[in-house]
């Protein structure tokens, strides 16, 4: 049996090309924004009514739509706890603004299940390709412990790392420069020695510490 | 000297200045949708390497995205939440792809991680590779998997999942590759890891 979670933005008969492309529906989440006038919300609530006419329940789910890093982890989870009860979980971007359709296909690129999306126009639903893509290929356990580190101690140095983790400085180095050339990480001089550098985590790391 | 090149995703109603204001740059690229090119580079008042994609095709814009950066340098950075929503994913699915930085500014700033990933499905199975690789286009089901190698019940199992991955078009004598299918058989096929 299959769980669809769609986002939703201001249209939702979008929802409805997403919900026929699949097949053993089961259930349908709705992820729609917490904006302040309620459009969005009255949209995921028609979509709802949309689906309980298929015989299809759905629950809503309200989300800060321009928080990418906060809506991805929240749709992970969701795919998670569906996949735990041993769902089959579809991903359907089926409107919402940049930020949450970015954030479902994010989502369903790092937890490995298929991602769909209703074209604007057509109103077709077409699956996206899918990513090969895992955090513990590019995090290997070390790296994930300095980015942890570095997270958790933000205006750090490299010698900070060294020490905490009783790490060789040349490996500090590599790893937070792979931090860095992969975005993870971010370094600005130390006003008090201009050789060094104090790194911070990006807000956007937490979605690969999420494992 | 590093040369940034900053890729800005955008249709008529987009603000350019925004992304160029916000993400340094040395160079610039602007992708369009299909016939506004001209209009919005003139706009811009800026020389600018312009690439027009179909609006309302993500795996087209997909495929145009991958193109131009894969002759960009590493320090390309794209500005995705302009264009259409087609525009926008297609160029989110290119920077996951070829491992770029992809930045939305509207409201808080945020980029995406650099991920290198292979559209490839790391979940298609021998069986599956072989049935893509041979649908070339529109084929019998029996003269698939001939040519695919398998026994028909195999072939069969797997024109089932490619068709649940949204690979596959097929009905009771007959398979053809999606747009999707032809996508991967490109990315696998024609340009194996």
């Amino acid at each position: 049996m299959t769980v669809v979670l769609a986002t939703v933005g201001f249209h939702p008969e979008k929802v409805l090309p997403a919900l026929r492309s699949h097949e053993d529906k089961e259930a349908l989440v709705l992820f729609h924004d917490t904006d302040a006038d309620g459009k969005s919300k009255r949209a995921a609530r028609a979509a709802r009514e949309d689906a309980r006419r298929l015989g299809l329940e759905a629950e809503l789910v309200a989300v800060d739509a321009f928080d990418l890093v906060a809506t991805c982890l929240r749709l992970r989870r969701e795919i998670r706890k569906r996949s735990a009860a041993r769902r089959e979980v579809v991903v359907s971007i089926a409107g919402g603004t940049r930020v949450l359709q970015a954030a479902a296909l994010l989502a369903g690129v790092l937890e490995g299940v298929r991602v769909t999306h209703v074209n604007e126009r057509t109103n077709v639903a077409q699956s996206l390709p899918l990513l090969r893509l895992s955090a513990a290929e590019i995090l290997s356990p070390k790296r994930r412990r300095v980015l942890l580190f570095v997270r958790d101690r933000p205006g750090c140095q490299a010698r900070d790392i060294a020490q905490g983790l009783s790490l060789a400085k040349g490996t500090v180095s590599h790893h937070v420069r792979e931090l860095r050339r992969r975005g993870l990480v971010e370094g600005e001089p130390d006003p008090d020695d201009s050789r060094s550098e104090r790194l911070r985590a990006v807000p956007s790391a937490e979605l690969l510490l999420a494992e | 000297m590093t040369v940034r090149t900053l890729v800005v995703v955008a249709a008529a109603k987009d603000d350019l200045a925004a992304p160029r204001r916000k993400l340094g740059y040395d160079r610039l690229a602007l992708v369009a949708p299909e016939g506004r090119g001209r209009a919005l580079a003139s706009a811009l008042g800026e020389e600018a390497t312009v690439l027009e994609v179909p609006p309302d095709d993500v795996l087209g814009c997909l495929r145009a995205m991958e193109g131009l950066l894969a002759g960009l340098p590493d320090s390309t950075r794209v500005a995705v939440d302009g264009g259409t929503g087609a525009m926008s994913l297609g160029a989110v699915l290119a920077c996951l792809s070829r491992g770029v930085e992809a930045w939305f500014l509207e409201h808080k700033p945020v980029c995406l991680p650099v991920l290198r990933a292979m559209p490839v499905a790391g979940r298609f199975g021998g069986d599956e590779l072989a049935v893509l690789a041979a649908l070339d286009g529109r084929r019998a089901h029996g003269d698939l998997a001939r040519r695919a190698g398998l026994p028909l019940a195999r072939a069969r199992a797997a024109m089932l999942s490619l068709r649940r991955h949204g690979a596959l078009g097929s009905d009771a004598t007959q398979a053809w590759p999606t747009d999707l299918g032809s996508y991967y058989r490109k990315a696998l096929v024609e340009k194996p890891d």
